[in-house]
């Protein structure tokens, strides 16, 4: 086995220009993704939220082209390029990756498979091992999110292999929202769940354009309403609960409908 | 750039009713088009600073018009002969005894006088005019005020967007009424109903689909007779309406041996920002008229020398003109206000504080900023959006995905 002389070898080559150049590569690659990190985001955020999720989403294309771009430039300074050299160049460079950063390297590919599959683009809402969160950024080897409590999680893209990934709004504005009421079963449902209809479509966060349902289980405890509506702008979701709930109770609460106070003890009880 | 010709060649009734399917914008010349989508750009580039010229401004060598001469040249709109063309379009559905449709809706965007036409036209045909119910009756959504209504002579219900609030204590009197007007149970009604009401009613009552006619959009044509009837009015003295930049002509001048003048293309742009809404229109041409330079001197000239040279008014040049634009920063707050003052075609403040999601000093403090960039008003109780602003605010309700009327 004699790999590692064969790149000493291909490497020998190198002299201070080709390392200067390659340096000058490196620097521009890194200048330029990190002014489309600052750039984009910004711009996202000042033009109307229709075309937020798409200028976003266009973010982790362009560093992927970036870098491949800075890759094709410096490989041809760095070695001669001819098939046997980049197959013993690869080949090295593969053999170590695969033992030493065996999860680094498949975070990487992952991370190429994402820009192809999509299963989550900046601008969604995602969970991925019980962590729900807006995608702010997606890196090269991971994906960091934002939770609701203001909270950066970094979650490296190899997730993609074997956890389940679930999108809220999957690259689009419709998000679903659900507010939850638990009433006490002696009541009229179909005044109620008239009531948490027009509970839904006047509350100033609705998408009117997207359907409105309110969705009645009867339980052991009492009855489970949940209005099930989309929000304007998805990141306006946990207000537009809140305003659901908040509305919702007071709309209950002038019909005079009595609400269940701890429904998931008496489900455990039943 | 069009000739006087062009401008008269079209001849369509200024005021026309049409099924809301059929509704037709303006269009707006190509150049036009991309200059818009050019300073959308600007806009995104441009730094958070407050904008101090979002209102109207004087340019240097011109100024503006004094009130009562813009009260003279483009005095408020004259709804009587909207509401004869009115009347006509009704004509067939006036004199069937029993006519199928017992009811039929007129719709029309903010400030295109949709109220004041059926005002003026139950006045003229002595129909009885329903008083809309207060907010309380609307929140409280019993049927008193229904009960009122069971007279069964005929009768106009101006503003529909008057009879719901959008709370979900709110819906049910208009559902109710809707109802009992459609099937026919309070005789035959016209009711006429803001555009933005009629986009959220839409989703509130689903009976069935009623007759809904529109007030065509002007178009340039349209504009030129309907501003050409006003200054014709003005005066004895020819007035010759001239843009500023380039003297061509708003308004077709006298005819004189010279041959066909050469005409601006601002009232085409007008057509196309105002989207064919008159009462906007009105309001954009009185703020783009303007005196000459030497208007002062002009004046001392005698109103027998007017008589005979005429007088110029100068208009400003589209590109030039400011309207007000939705402050720097503005989001989800300022949003919440205006789409809820739109769907309900203006609303007293202390309502809007029940209906919104707001703090009641945040809604306070939303309005006046609002008010500030010129983009809403009051009208007595009421906080309205403002017609030169409506436009702004249509188009930033629109890109943030917040329901918008057709119109």
């Amino acid at each position: 086995m004699n790999g590692s002389s064969d790149v000493l070898e291909i490497l020998r080559g190198l002299i201070w220009a080709n390392l200067t150049q390659v340096g000058l590569i490196v620097v521009g690659a890194w200048v330029l993704i990190a002014l489309s990190n600052r750039f984009l985001p910004w711009l996202a955020n000042r033009i109307s939220s229709r075309h937020r999720l798409f200028l976003l989403a266009l973010l982790p294309a362009l560093r992927l082209l970036i870098i491949a771009a800075s890759f094709v430039l410096i490989v041809p300074r760095v070695i001669e390029p001819t098939f046997e050299n980049l197959v013993a160049l690869f080949g090295a460079l593969g053999l170590a990756a695969g033992f030493a950063l065996k999860d680094y390297a498949s975070s990487l590919v992952a991370g190429i498979v994402t820009l192809y599959e999509a299963p989550y683009r900046p601008g969604d809402w995602i969970k991925i091992n019980g962590a729900y969160g807006e995608v702010k950024s997606i890196n090269m080897r991971s994906v960091e999110i934002v939770t609701p409590d203001d909270t950066v999680v970094v979650i490296p893209h190899l997730k993609l292999w074997n956890q389940l990934i679930f999108n809220a709004n999957d690259g689009g504005r419709n998000l679903q929202c659900v507010a939850d009421f638990y009433l006490h079963p002696r009541h009229d449902a179909a005044q109620a769940r008239h009531t948490l209809c027009d509970v839904a479509l006047s509350s100033a966060f609705v998408n009117m354009e997207q359907a409105i349902n309110v969705v009645v289980q009867e339980k052991p405890w009492g009855t489970h309403y949940r209005i099930r509506a989309y929000p304007v702008d998805p990141r306006h979701q946990f207000d537009f609960i809140t305003d659901l709930t908040v509305r919702g109770k007071a709309a209950l609460t002038r019909l005079d409908v009595e609400f269940v106070a701890m429904p998931a003890m008496a489900e455990m009880g039943s | 750039m069009a000739s006087t010709s062009d401008v008269k060649k079209e001849d369509s009734p200024v005021w026309q009713y049409v099924p809301i399917a059929d509704y037709r914008l303006p269009a707006a010349p190509v150049i036009q088009t991309a200059r818009n989508s050019l300073s959308v750009l600007q806009r995104l580039f441009k730094r958070d600073e407050a904008e101090t010229d979002t209102l109207l401004k004087q340019a240097d060598e011109l100024r503006m018009l004094p009130r009562s001469q813009i009260e003279r040249i483009a005095p408020a709109l004259n709804w009587r002969n909207a509401a004869e063309g009115l009347n006509a379009q009704l004509a067939d559905w006036l004199e069937q005894e029993s006519p199928e449709q017992s009811i039929i809706f007129l719709v029309g965007p903010p400030h295109s006088g949709c109220v004041e036409i059926l005002t003026t036209w139950t006045e003229q045909q002595a129909w009885r005019m329903l008083k809309s119910p207060s907010p309380e009756q609307v929140m409280a959504g019993n049927g008193a005020w229904l009960s009122d209504q069971n007279d069964q002579c005929n009768w106009v219900l101006p503003g529909l967007e008057k009879v719901y609030l959008r709370h979900a204590a709110g819906l049910n009197l208009v559902r109710r009424f809707l109802d009992r007007a459609c099937s026919g149970n309070f005789g035959r009604g016209i009711i006429g109903c803001d555009s933005w009401a009629w986009a959220f009613l839409r989703h509130v009552w689903h009976g069935r689909q009623p007759v809904a006619l529109a007030l065509q959009a002007f178009q340039q044509t349209q504009l030129v007779e309907i501003f050409q009837r006003m200054a014709d009015s003005a005066d004895n003295s020819p007035l010759f309406f001239r843009q500023s930049d380039n003297g061509r002509y708003v308004l077709p001048p006298p005819e004189t041996s010279e041959g066909p003048a050469k005409m601006s293309n601002f009232l085409q742009l007008l057509a196309a920002h105002s989207r064919g809404n008159v009462g906007i229109a009105w309001a954009l041409w009185r703020a783009g008229l303007r005196t000459e330079p030497d208007g002062s001197a002009n004046e001392e000239t005698g109103k027998e020398d007017r008589k005979q040279l005429g007088q110029t008014i100068w208009v400003a040049p589209w590109g030039q003109l400011k309207f007000p634009s939705l402050p720097p920063g503005s989001g989800r707050d300022e949003a919440f206000v205006l789409h809820t003052l739109l769907l309900h075609n203006g609303m007293p403040g202390e309502f809007l504080q029940q209906l919104l999601p707001l703090s009641p000093s945040r809604t306070m403090e939303m309005l006046f900023r609002l008010e500030g960039a010129g983009l809403a008003s009051r009208h007595y109780d009421d906080w309205r959006v403002t017609p030169l602003g409506y436009p702004a605010v249509r188009q930033f309700l629109q890109a943030n995905g917040y329901l918008v009327d057709q119109f």
